[in-house]
């Protein structure tokens, strides 16, 4: 697994950002599950390890929220996939829970210090 | 939002089988062999199966999943156990069926409206006062109210009449409506078949007649040829030949609730009758304009009403009374006489109801009670391997509420049967009441909301304690002691608040009782025994003169009297309770009153041998004979009342006084009667004699003083009158015993079912101190044991279980005898001849229940006092 870093290095989720990263991945446009797993693994330099389960049911609980909407299409390589894509509430959502997170991370940050001292 | 259309699992299944694809692919295009890349995709998804496992959970319908669980369970607890399930299911059978039952006739009498078009906008227009409401106005006034008022779509007049009409064969009785022709355009009813009258049939030319559904049905078979079929009726304006243009809507039985209008027909009135100013003869109902207010309505015929009665006056008296003002009385649920007679008993009989149900789901309670002590291992089991409370609540909660809907089904087959009877009850006798019973949403509501209700009320305590157990408790010694000492005494209490119950029904029973029995046995001037009755009509084709009919007269009497079995015959315009009255002006020398009501008196036109067919003692005087004729001086003979009331001190006999204008002299008096009413004292009469009638009088009733059972002579008098002639015509026949009972149908009702249920009440108490006894017993029996073995004797223990049993007697005795005293002063104007706190009646209810809890009391007492100590023992 060339492109994957040791499952030792990797952080699990947290609780509800898994909601957070889909809204995100989802702004430029249509995507299907699993190249919404992909995205994610692949931006956050595969430090997320994102259990594909509990993907498809974030995924329908998002969709029985009604922030995103979805419907069967076909893959770049032609394969039968359900596609995903923002509804307008969901990109509000987005916009309050990112600027959420970035608080959470920012006091966290604050309260941990530099990352030198900590060693 | 479960109520969102949800995605099906196949679909969610084909997304992870695409998404397995899609990862496969790209680790292949990573540099993955095939079934690396597959298993790689698989492992990196994870659990497929939970993953879809999660998503059909949380789409589903959970608890419609447990609830369906639930009940499955729910049924197979019913089925382990039909000892228990039995005994609840009857019991609230037994309870529910009564309310439904009751509830249902409410809904007949009481709460239904009449099957017409829009029923709250019509309304009756009549003329009211202190002294209660009367008819509407004569006719030209209600012309007035046509023409001159802006608020009502339309207004119509009519009258309920009983009339003999004549098809081929003899004269036929059928009750009927004479009404303005448009009647049934102001109402909105639809014709069955054929058509309805229109304003144009009022002319009379021809006459044309509506029948009703039932008539059609039980007359013709509801064959279409009975349109068009003729018959004869000697109206106001003699006999004319009607035709039978069509037939109402099936649902439809006329204004009046319980009587069926068989046969419609346009008013056939005189001139003089539209034009006289002074007569009240009709009712009028009247359809307000959707959105006009009543009230307006009202002020503006009140105006008119006003206007006519300064033009027409009338004595100040009787306007005062009973013509002070116009009234909207509402008509959506037709004339209220029928409400006014029943709505007191019903509303009574509803209470009573009410309270065996609360007897019966207190039984309930305990066995639920017991149960749940039964299953505190069961429940301690499901706690213990996890089952959450909330879970288990439910899952009680269905148990339960499938045990009352059980009880709630059954009591609508209880109830289906009862009413049966209770419909059959009214319908008995000469004037039978139809009642529409209907099961309604109404009345299903009723059951459902009852149920609902009381399976709340009385499962919630055994689902509280089937809740509580505690699982280390309940597994430790096996179940046994797990019904607290509290559980005992709710029992204890429940039995305790079902005496008093009991009582307070029982009490009312016998106030009823007892009221009936007072109304019979009270000296009513008259023997009701033994004497039967039967309706005489001579038509006016055949006896259009006096002459004629008195004729007659004199051969029916001698031909009655010679029958064997009757000992006595007489004919009179009125009998005792038959519902009708008669008032006349009356003038006697030496008397002085400016007040109509003082010159009041009631008459009756009797032939000889009346008093004595009646047994009414003559106290002075002479009876009428059959020489007292046209031709020979009037005479009358008047009661008690009237001779004190006219006369004071004076002897009457030999007097001349006055009535309506002729002269007449008064040759007896005889003691007073309670001619209508039973309750109060009698009125003022004067008999006059049939061969001098005052009117017509082709209406009369003949009594005959039978020696054995009248039920047995009437074929015999009926046979006989029969062949006097082919123009007789015969009306209702039966005894005077029986109009008796029908005029007494509300108290007979309400006695007979108030004793029924007190007594039903009273078994249900029992069943329920019996069954918390006897549990208690049997849980106590290893404490028995020990006692017995430790020395106790059998007396002693037996005592003990019965001490408790005169506590709660006691108990429920303490609060229901005052409460039972507040229940009856509800229903004081029901009593005759009792006082609501009447002592008898207690000492006798308290005494019937102590008797019965107490036999109730002594078995499980006694089977205390033989517990052997030895096996007691062993069973721990």
């Amino acid at each position: 697994m060339p492109t994957q870093k040791p499952e030792d290095d990797r952080i699990a989720l947290l609780q509800g950002t898994l909601d957070l990263l889909i809204l995100r991945m989802l702004v430029f446009g249509p995507r299907h599950g699993q190249g919404i797993a992909r995205h994610i693994q692949q931006t956050s330099e595969d430090t997320f390890l994102v259990d594909h389960g509990s993907l498809y049911l974030a995924l329908q609980r998002l969709e029985d929220k009604g922030w995103i909407s979805a419907e069967w299409g076909v893959s770049d390589n032609n394969r039968k996939a359900r596609f995903y894509s923002l509804t307008d509430e969901g990109r509000t959502q987005l916009a309050v829970k990112a600027s959420q997170w970035r608080r959470l991370a920012r006091a966290i940050g604050l309260i941990l210090g530099p990352e030198e001292q900590e060693a | 939002m479960f109520w969102r259309r949800k995605r099906s699992v196949n679909d969610f299944q084909e997304e992870i089988r695409a998404h397995l694809e899609l990862e496969a692919e790209a680790l292949k295009q990573e540099g993955l062999s095939e079934s690396e890349a597959r298993l790689a995709a698989k492992k990196a998804f994870g659990n497929v199966l939970g993953a879809e496992e999660r998503f059909y959970e949380k789409n589903r319908l959970r608890w419609l999943d447990e609830f369906s669980q639930d009940l499955r369970h729910g049924l197979r607890m019913m089925r382990k156990a039909p000892g228990f399930t039995a005994a609840v299911v009857v019991t609230l059978a037994l309870g529910m069926g009564a309310n439904t039952a009751i509830f249902s006739l409410i809904d007949a009498v009481l709460l239904r409206s009449l099957p017409v078009q829009a029923p709250e906008q019509l309304v009756f227009l009549a003329a009211a006062g202190p002294k209660g409401r009367g008819p509407a106005p004569p006719y030209p006034c209600f012309e007035r109210f046509r023409t001159q008022t802006n608020s009502f779509s339309g207004m119509a007049a009519f009258t309920n009449t009983d009339v003999g009409i004549r098809f081929d064969g003899p004269i036929e009785e059928v009750d009927a409506a004479r009404v303005s022709g448009d009647y049934f355009r102001v109402l909105g009813i639809k014709p069955a078949a054929g058509r309805l009258l229109t304003p144009e049939d009022g002319k009379m030319d021809p006459p044309v007649a509506v029948i009703s559904y039932d008539f059609w049905q039980r007359r013709f078979g509801g064959s279409p040829s009975a349109i068009g079929h003729t018959f004869k009726w000697d109206g106001v304006m003699g006999g004319r030949l009607f035709t039978i243009v069509g037939v109402t809507a099936p649902e439809f039985h006329g204004l009046l609730p319980g009587r069926t209008d068989d046969l419609t027909i346009p008013m056939d009135v005189t001139d003089e009758m539209l034009k006289d100013t002074g007569s009240w003869w009709f009712s009028a109902v009247a359809r307000l304009k959707a959105g006009a207010n009543p009230e307006v309505a009202r002020q503006e015929t009140d105006r008119i009403f006003q206007a006519f009665m300064d033009e027409f006056p009338v004595p100040a008296e009787v306007r005062r009374n009973n013509f002070h003002h116009l009234e909207l009385a509402p008509a959506s649920q037709g004339l209220d006489e029928l409400r006014r007679r029943f709505s007191k008993p019903l509303w009574a009989l509803m209470t009573v109801v009410g309270l065996v149900l609360l007897i019966a789901c207190a039984n309930i309670t305990n066995l639920l009670l017991a149960r749940s002590a039964q299953r505190a291992r069961e429940f301690a089991l499901r706690v213990a391997i996890g089952a959450g409370r909330g879970r288990l609540f439910r899952q009680l909660l269905t148990e339960t509420g499938l045990l009352f809907a059980a009880g709630a089904a059954s009591g609508l087959l209880v109830a289906l049967w009862a009413v049966r009877g209770l419909t059959s009850f009214f319908a008995g006798g000469a004037r039978p009441i139809q009642l529409e019973v209907h099961w309604d949403w109404r009345v299903l509501g009723f059951t459902v909301g009852a149920s609902l209700l009381a399976s709340l009320l009385f499962g919630a305590a055994p689902m509280l304690r089937g809740l509580r157990s505690d699982p280390n408790n309940a597994m430790k010694d096996g179940g046994r002691s797990t019904m607290s000492r509290g559980g005992g005494r709710l029992g204890q209490l429940l039995v305790a608040f079902q005496v008093a119950l009991s009582l307070i029904l029982l009490v009312g029973a016998t106030l009823f009782l007892r009221t009936l029995q007072n109304l019979h046995q009270q000296d009513m001037g008259f023997n009701v025994s033994r004497v039967a009755l039967v309706g005489v009509h001579l038509p006016h084709d055949s006896y259009p003169e006096a002459e004629n009919r008195t004729a007659l007269w004199d051969r029916l009497l001698p031909e009655v009297r010679s029958l064997p079995g009757v000992e006595a015959a007489a004919l009179s315009s009125m009998t005792p309770l038959d519902g009708n009255g008669r008032g006349v002006a009356f003038d006697a020398p030496g008397f002085q009153s400016e007040s109509r009501e003082a010159h009041s008196i009631g008459l009756i036109t009797a032939s000889e041998g009346y008093f004595r067919t009646l047994g009414i003692s003559l106290l002075r005087g002479r009876d009428f004979t059959d020489r007292d004729r046209a031709g020979t001086p009037y005479v009358g003979v008047i009661n008690e009342s009237a001779r004190k009331h006219f006369f004071g001190s004076k002897d009457p006999i030999g007097t001349d006084v006055v009535m309506n204008k002729r002269t007449l002299r008064i040759i007896g008096v005889v003691a007073d009667v309670m001619q209508e009413d039973l309750r109060r004292a009698p009125r003022r009469f004067l008999y006059i004699s049939i061969r001098q009638p005052m009117d017509m009088g082709a209406r009369q009733t003949l009594s005959v003083k039978t020696a054995g059972d009248p039920e047995l002579v009437l074929p015999t008098i009926l046979a006989r009158l029969r062949s006097l002639g082919p123009d007789v015509h015969l009306l209702r026949s039966g005894t005077l015993a029986r109009q008796m009972d029908e005029w007494l149908i509300q108290e007979r009702l309400i006695s007979t079912l108030a004793t029924a249920f007190g007594l039903l009440a009273l078994l249900l108490s029992a069943v329920g101190l019996y069954g918390v006894l006897s549990y208690s017993v049997a849980r106590k029996t290893p404490e028995i044991g020990v006692r017995m073995a430790l020395g106790a004797m059998p007396g002693q223990v037996a005592w003990s279980i019965l001490r408790k049993t005169l506590a709660v007697i006691a108990l429920g005795l303490a609060v229901g005898i005052p409460v039972s005293v507040l229940v009856s002063h509800a229903a004081e104007s029901m009593l005759f001849g009792v006082t609501p706190a009447d002592g008898l009646s207690q000492l006798i209810a308290a005494a019937l229940l102590g008797l019965v809890a107490m036999a109730a009391g002594y078995l499980p007492a006694r089977r205390a006092g033989r517990v052997d100590p030895l096996t007691a023992l062993r069973h721990e």
